[in-house]
C-alpha cells in the first residue's frame, strides 16, 4: 500500500494536463456527452439487459434521475421497484427517469432478465456485475439505495432502505427535484 | 487493546454523528472552474460478545470490540480518488495469561493458545503473551485508488474489482453479506477500440484484514519465531511463521459487439508466491486444497445474447472455460486440468416467463485465499473465482461445485396484475471433487468408479402484492441427494419461507420473515428455522423481534447447567430441554433490534439478544458464522 501511494501521484501529476484539455473547465461526464454547467455527477456507462448501451449522461441535464441499486435477492428492493414503476409511469412524460441498476454478480445475474419481465417494469435496467457505478456512487453496497438527481444534475437526496410507505417520502423528494 | 483507546474510538464516532453537518458536509465546490464531488460514508460497529452458549469460554465471549470503516470518494474532472480506512478496537480481550488458570478447561486453554495469537488485529504474541503490535495496527488504510475516466479509456491504480464473465475465471469483489471484501491492488487498464473493449489487470489480492462479523484478523505481521509459543515454535528457526500469502494476480479479456451481443475471451492467472519461512520446507504453503499450487490459469469464453432475435427474443448466455494448476518445481505431483460449461436462458411469452440454466463442471475448482484455514477460518470465504451453482443463493447444502453435471428450469406465470405463480425443478449429479482431473484434459477416473451423488430440487410459491404496497411471498421445497452406490440419503429437507408486509395504516406497517426447515445430513436430523417481526414506520425507522431454533446436536451445547451471560438470561424462557432428561434438545435464540434513520444521512441498527450459528452462502460461497450472544450496534453515516 505504501509504495503504491507515490506511484499514484506521479500518476496524477502526469495526467493532470490530459485532464484539462480532455475535458475541458466546464464538467463533462465520462461519456461524449456534456452535463450541466454545475452538475457534480460522474458519469458512467453499463449495458442493459437488453444489450444495449446506456449512460448516466444520456439523461444528465435533461431529466430529473432517480438510480436505484438492487439485486434479486433483496426483497425490500422488489417492494420497492413495485412502487418506482408506478412512479415511473406516471412521470416520465414529465421529465422523469428510474435507472435501477442491479448489483447482481456472477451467481444471479442470470435471474436479473426473467425478474424484469416477469414483474413488467419498463424503466432501463442496468447491470453492474463488475461494480463500476456501484463503487462510485454505493460502495457499501446497500440495496436498495436510491439517489435522486435533479435537472440541473445535482444529487439532491440519497437514501438507503426501503420501508413500505417510503414511496411516500420518495415521491415528494421527486416533485421537488422536478421543481 | 486498552478502555481509554476503545473509548477515545467510540467518542470519535459519536462525535462524526453529533457533528456531521456543521463539520464535514459541505455543498458542491469548484476546483479550477470545474466542480468537484466528496462522498464521505462512515460504519462503525460496536459489538458486545456475551457468552454464545457454545462449549468454548471465554475466548469468543464477553469482550466488546470496534470495527469501523471510513471511506472517502473524491471526484473531479474525469479523476476519482477513493480511500477507506479500517479500524479495530478491542475492549477485555482475553489473554493468553488467564488461560494458565486452571478453572479452564483443557479444551479452553488448547484453543486459546491456537486461536489468540491470530484473532486480535492489534496485537501480537510476545513471550507467551498478548501485546500491542505497531505492526498490525489498528487503524491502517485499506484501500486506496485513483483512477482516471475517458470514454475511450480507464486507467485504475490502486484497489480495483474485477470479474470477467460469469466469474469462472476472475472474479474479484464484494460478497457484503459473508463478510469478503477483496480487491486487486494493482493496475487496472480498460481501452475502447470501436467496437472492442479491452481490459487488463494485474496486482496483488487485497482481502479484507478484520472480519466484520467475528471481529477476527487476517495477519499481515508475520509471527515470529521467538513471539510463538514454545508449542508452536520451532527451534532454532529465527524466521518469520507465515500464515497466509497476496497472490499475484494478472489477467485480461477482450469483447465486442455485434448488434446487442457480446462475444469475449479472457484469461487470467493467479501466481502463489512460494513460502518464505522454511527453508526445508516445499514451496507450497498449504496442500488441503487442489488450487493450493505455485499456478492457477483460467481461459474462457463467453457469449451473452440479450435478444436472439426479434422472431425469437430469447435470452442466452453461455460460457466455457478451462483450468490449469501448475504445482511448484519441487513438487512431485503433476500438472493438473479442469474445464466447465455454463448456460442460462429465458423467454417471456405474455404472462409467462421461461428460465433455464444448465452447468456442467469437471474439476474445476474456486481458486481461494492461500491462507492457514486453521488460523483464519473467518476468512475461508475468501475466493477469486466463482462457479455459477445454478442453485437459489442461499443454498447451504451444496458440498462442492467443481464436478457436478445439472440443470434447473423455472415458470413465472404473472395470473393477474397482483399474483405470480412460480415453481422450479432441478436436477444435478455431484461427485464432490473426486472427478480429479489426469494432465491431459480428460477426466482421469470415469463416473461408475466414483461416489456420484443424485440431487433433485423443487420448490413452488406464490407472490401476492396489492396496490397499497401489501406483500405477501410464500415458498415451499424439498431437496434430496442420494447416494448413487447405495440409494441411502446423504441430505435431504423440506423447508418453508414467507416473506409479507401489511400496511397497517399511513406511515405504520407489519412485516414477518420466516424461514422453517427440517433437515438431514448423513445419519444427523435437525430442524432449524427463524421468524423476525418487524413493525416499522415509514423512512424513520423499525423495531424488530426475532426468533431462531435449532435442535442440531452438534451445535448446540448439551450442559443444562450452562446458562450463558446474566444479562442475557431474562430472554431465555422458553424451554432447552423439552423432555425432561437433563440434556439440551432444543436451543432457542431471541433478540430483539431496530433500525433509527436520522434523517437520509444517519442509520443506526441495533441487536441485543442471540443469534444461532449457520452456514452463510452467497453466490456458492459459503462460511460458518458461530452462535452470538450479545449486543451489536452499526451506525452508517453519510456526508
Amino acid at each position: 500500500m505504501n509504495k503504491l501511494f507515490p506511484l499514484a501521484l506521479v500518476f496524477l501529476a502526469a495526467c493532470s494536463g490530459g485532464s484539462t484539455s480532455g475535458t475541458g473547465t466546464a464538467p463533462k461526464t465520462g461519456g461524449d456527452k456534456p452535463a450541466e454547467e454545475d452538475s457534480n455527477v460522474t458519469d458512467f456507462t453499463l449495458t442493459d439487459v437488453d444489450g444495449k448501451s446506456v449512460s448516466l449522461g444520456d439523461y444528465l441535464g435533461k431529466q430529473v434521475i432517480l438510480i436505484d441499486f438492487w439485486a434479486t435477492w433483496c426483497k425490500p428492493c422488489i417492494a420497492e421497484m413495485t412502487h418506482m414503476q408506478k412512479l415511473y409511469e406516471a412521470k416520465k412524460d414529465k421529465g422523469f427517469v428510474v435507472l435501477a441498476i442491479s448489483m447482481d454478480a456472477s451467481e444471479t445475474e442470470a435471474q436479473v432478465a426473467p425478474t424484469v419481465k416477469s414483474k413488467g417494469w419498463t424503466f432501463p435496467v442496468l447491470l453492474d456485475s463488475e461494480t463500476r457505478a456501484t463503487s462510485l456512487y454505493n460502495p457499501r453496497r446497500a440495496a436498495p439505495f436510491t439517489i435522486i438527481i435533479d435537472k440541473h444534475g445535482k444529487i439532491t437526496k440519497k437514501r438507503e432502505g426501503y420501508n413500505p410507505g417510503d414511496e411516500v417520502e420518495i415521491e415528494k423528494d421527486i416533485e421537488a427535484a422536478m421543481k | 487493546m486498552g478502555r481509554r483507546s476503545f473509548v477515545a474510538g467510540s467518542t470519535l464516532a459519536l462525535s462524526l454523528v453529533l457533528f456531521h453537518d456543521s463539520a464535514v458536509a459541505k455543498d458542491i465546490g469548484k476546483i479550477d472552474g470545474a466542480p468537484y464531488r466528496v462522498d464521505i460514508t462512515e460504519t462503525a460497529l460496536l459489538n458486545w460478545h456475551g457468552d454464545n452458549l457454545n462449549t468454548i469460554k471465554r475466548v469468543d465471549d464477553n469482550y466488546a470490540e470496534w470495527i469501523n470503516r471510513f471511506n472517502v470518494l473524491f471526484a473531479w474532472k474525469a479523476w476519482q480518488v477513493g480511500l477507506r480506512i479500517d479500524s479495530a478496537k478491542y475492549l477485555n480481550a482475553p489473554t493468553v495469561g488467564e488461560f494458565q488458570d486452571r478453572s479452564y478447561s483443557a479444551t479452553d486453554r488448547t484453543y486459546a493458545e491456537q486461536q489468540l495469537p491470530y484473532r486480535y488485529r492489534d496485537t501480537a504474541l510476545v513471550q507467551g503473551n498478548l501485546k500491542p503490535s505497531t505492526r498490525d495496527p489498528s487503524v491502517w488504510p485499506s484501500k486506496i485508488w485513483v483512477s482516471y475516466i475517458k470514454p475511450k479509456y480507464e486507467i485504475t491504480l490502486g484497489d480495483a474489482y474485477v470479474a470477467f464473465g460469469r466469474g469462472f475465471v476472475l472474479n474479484i469483489r464484494k460478497f457484503d453479506e459473508i463478510g469478503a471484501d477483496t480487491t486487486l491492488q494493482g493496475a487496472k487498464v480498460v481501452g475502447r477500440v470501436d467496437k472492442f473493449t479491452f481490459t487488463g489487470v494485474v496486482g496483488l489480492s487485497n482481502p479484507t484484514r478484520v472480519d466484520d462479523a467475528t471481529g477476527t484478523k487476517l495477519a499481515d505481521a508475520p509471527v515470529r519465531c521467538d513471539e510463538s509459543t514454545a508449542l508452536r515454535c520451532r527451534d532454532g528457526w529465527a524466521l518469520p511463521w507465515q500464515t497466509w500469502s497476496r497472490d499475484i494476480i494478472g489477467g485480461g479479456r477482450v469483447e465486442t459487439k455485434v448488434g446487442t451481443t457480446t462475444l469475449g475471451v479472457h484469461v487470467a492467472d493467479v501466481h502463489r508466491r512460494p513460502r518464505i519461512d522454511d527453508p526445508e520446507a516445499k514451496s507450497q504453503l498449504y496442500t488441503d486444497d487442489p488450487t493450493f499450487v505455485r499456478d492457477v490459469l483460467g481461459v474462457g469464453a463467453n457469449v451473452s445474447a440479450p435478444k436472439l432475435s426479434e422472431a425469437f427474443p430469447v435470452n442466452l448466455y453461455t460460457e466455457v472455460a478451462l483450468q490449469r494448476r501448475v504445482p511448484y518445481a519441487d513438487s512431485a505431483d503433476p500438472a493438473t486440468n479442469g474445464y466447465a460449461a455454463y448456460a442460462a436462458a429465458s423467454y417471456t411469452a405474455g404472462p409467462v416467463t421461461t428460465s433455464l440454466e444448465g452447468k456442467h463442471y469437471r474439476s474445476f475448482n474456486p481458486v481461494k485465499l492461500n491462507a492457514d484455514k486453521s488460523k483464519y477460518s473467518a476468512f475461508s470465504a475468501v475466493q477469486y473465482t466463482a462457479n455459477p451453482t445454478v442453485e437459489l443463493i442461499t443454498q447451504d447444502s451444496l458440498t462442492d461445485n467443481s464436478c457436478t453435471t445439472g440443470g434447473r428450469a423455472r415458470v413465472d406465470v404473472k395470473a393477474t396484475k397482483g399474483y405470480t405463480l412460480f415453481a422450479s425443478a432441478a436436477k444435478f449429479a455431484n461427485w464432490q471433487q473426486q472427478c480429479g482431473a489426469g494432465p491431459s484434459l480428460g477426466i482421469s477416473t470415469t463416473s461408475t468408479d466414483l461416489d456420484r451423488h443424485n440431487i433433485t430440487d423443487l420448490y413452488t410459491g406464490f407472490d401476492v402484492r396489492a396496490d397499497s404496497g401489501s406483500y405477501l411471498t410464500l415458498m415451499l421445497g424439498t431437496r434430496r441427494e442420494i447416494k448413487d452406490a447405495t440409494g441411502d440419503f446423504y441430505y435431504r429437507e423440506g423447508w418453508l419461507q414467507a416473506n409479507g408486509s401489511q400496511i397497517v395504516s399511513g406511515p405504520y406497517s407489519i412485516e414477518v420473515d420466516m424461514w422453517h426447515r427440517n433437515r438431514y445430513l448423513n445419519g444427523e436430523s435437525w430442524r432449524e428455522g427463524q421468524t423476525y417481526l418487524s413493525l416499522k414506520y415509514a423512512s424513520r425507522g423499525a423495531v424488530i423481534f426475532g426468533h431462531e431454533y435449532s435442535t442440531r446436536n452438534s451445535q448446540i451445547n448439551q450442559d443444562p447447567s450452562n446458562k450463558g451471560h446474566d444479562i442475557l438470561r431474562p430472554l431465555r424462557f422458553l424451554p432447552f430441554d423439552v423432555d425432561g432428561d437433563g440434556t439440551t434438545d432444543v436451543q432457542h435464540f431471541l433478540n430483539v433490534g431496530g433500525q433509527v434513520k436520522f434523517g437520509d444521512d444517519v442509520i443506526l441498527r441495533f441487536l441485543f439478544g442471540e443469534q444461532r450459528a449457520a452456514l452463510k452462502c452467497v453466490s456458492g460461497v459459503c462460511r460458518f458464522f458461530p452462535a452470538f450472544a450479545g449486543a451489536r450496534t452499526e451506525l452508517i453515516v453519510r456526508y
